[in-house]
Order: C-alpha cells, then sequence, then structure tokens
C-alpha cells in the first residue's frame, strides 16, 4: 500500500486500515532485500543449473551418485530456500534444520551400535564411534538450547512491540474514551 | 551468514563423519547400498545441517 494513501486513512480516522495491512509493512521493513538480485542467490541458481564449479566436476564418476548428486541437490534445496526466506523467520528456520541433525544424530549412533552387532566394527572402534557421537549430542544440544533462547525472546520483543503500536494507533482513534 | 566452522558442533560433526567414512571403507561388499550408505548419509546430514543457517539467524 503506497505512504501517501496510508497517511490519507490515518489522518481521516480509518486507523484500521492501518493495523491491518500492519502485517505487510513490518515485512517490508524487515526483509528490504531482494533476495533474486542477491550474488549467492545468482551463485546459487548458477550451480543447480550446471555451471559447477571445478571441485565438483573433479569428482570420480564412482561417487556421482552420492558426493556429485548430493552437492547438486543441496545448491538447488539452498537457492529455494534463499528465496523463500524473505517472509519466514530465519531463526525458527535454523532450529528445524538443527532437529533435524539431532535425529541425524541418533540415526548414526544406531547404525554404528548395529556395525558392532552385525561384526562390520571391532569394539574399539565402535566405542571410538559411540563416543564421538556422544560428544557431539552434547555440544549440538546446546546450540539448539541457545538457538531456542534467542528465538523465544526475539518472539516476545516483537510481540510487545506490536502490542505498544496497536495500543499508540487505537489511544488516537476517535472511539477511544480517555478516562 | 555466521562462520559455521567456528560452531563447536560443526567441528565435532565433521570429525564423526570422517571417522565414520574411513571406519565404513572396510565394510562387505553387500553393505554398500545399506549400512555403508546409511550410516554416511546419516553421518554427513549432522553437519550439513548445520550449515544450512538462514540468512539473519
Amino acid at each position: 500500500m503506497p505512504f501517501k494513501q496510508l497517511r490519507d486513512a490515518f489522518m481521516s480516522g480509518k486507523q484500521w486500515i492501518l493495523t491491518s495491512a500492519l502485517p505487510f509493512i513490518m515485512q517490508g521493513l524487515f526483509n528490504p532485500q531482494r533476495l533474486t538480485a542477491h550474488g549467492s542467490y545468482s551463485r546459487c541458481r548458477n550451480l543447480t543449473q550446471g555451471n559447477k564449479p571445478d571441485i565438483l566436476n573433479g569428482a570420480s564418476k564412482g561417487r556421482e551418485g552420492s558426493a556429485k548428486n548430493g552437492s547438486k541437490q543441496c545448491s538447488r534445496v539452498w537457492a529455494t530456500r534463499r528465496r523463500e526466506g524473505s517472509s519466514r523467520e530465519s531463526k525458527k528456520d535454523y532450529l528445524h534444520f538443527l532437529y533435524i541433525a539431532r535425529g541425524s544424530l541418533s540415526e548414526t549412533q544406531y547404525f554404528v551400535h548395529l556395525s558392532r552387532r552385525l561384526g562390520y566394527l571391532s569394539d574399539v572402534d565402535a566405542d571410538k564411534l559411540i563416543g564421538q557421537t556422544r560428544q557431539t549430542f552434547a555440544c549440538l544440544h546446546g546450540l539448539i538450547q541457545a538457538v531456542e533462547k534467542e528465538t523465544g525472546k526475539f518472539g516476545k520483543t516483537i510481540a510487545a512491540l506490536t502490542s505498544l503500536l496497536v495500543l499508540g494507533l487505537w489511544s488516537r482513534s476517535p472511539w477511544f474514551c480517555s478516562p | 551468514m555466521r562462520d559455521y566452522t567456528k560452531i563447536e558442533a560443526w567441528k565435532l560433526a565433521d570429525d564423526l563423519t570422517v571417522a565414520v567414512y574411513e571406519q565404513t571403507r572396510l565394510f562387505p561388499k553387500e553393505e554398500i547400498y545399506g549400512l555403508t550408505s546409511q550410516l554416511r548419509r546419516a553421518s554427513y546430514s549432522v553437519p550439513a545441517n548445520i550449515v544450512l543457517r538462514p540468512v539473519g539467524a
């Protein structure tokens, strides 16, 4: 909504227009960047479309199904996320990825255990890997807690600011009865 | 985007992935598309998901 119309609406006492437009204004304020014009977005798009850097072209042919293809997929996913990311809460997103990482770590722990049971890994090697997974678990848990704490604080601040703004607008409206 | 190489959890997960790749190199051939593949995918998913940090987080 153009600024002039908003100002007119405000001056004529139609604050409800401004209140309804508030989410869009907030979105515009917090995400002013045009992601399609962003350098990293275009680089990700180039990577997805086949303009791969030498490091990927140099991957051995036998591993095309894993590392090379994985990198290609990741680049595509990342390009998509860069585009979508403008309208989402990035910290919550990151928390989501961290939960996936924690799930994968549990999976790894079980697979190591299974490999030992099947006799593919010696007790010493399996214990070493299990120890590493436990250490990673502890560290990842700390990271998750830190991000959770940050997300909670950020959400509360935004909620408080929005309430103050709405209260301020409401107190200026003609329907507001001052004591 | 913050430098993910400074995240302690990422460093540990990266070490774990390298260790898993080294250990699974000696797994039997019939497990290439089974346990070997699954174990490798699960292990590299951990640092990969820590790296996937959206802008602004």
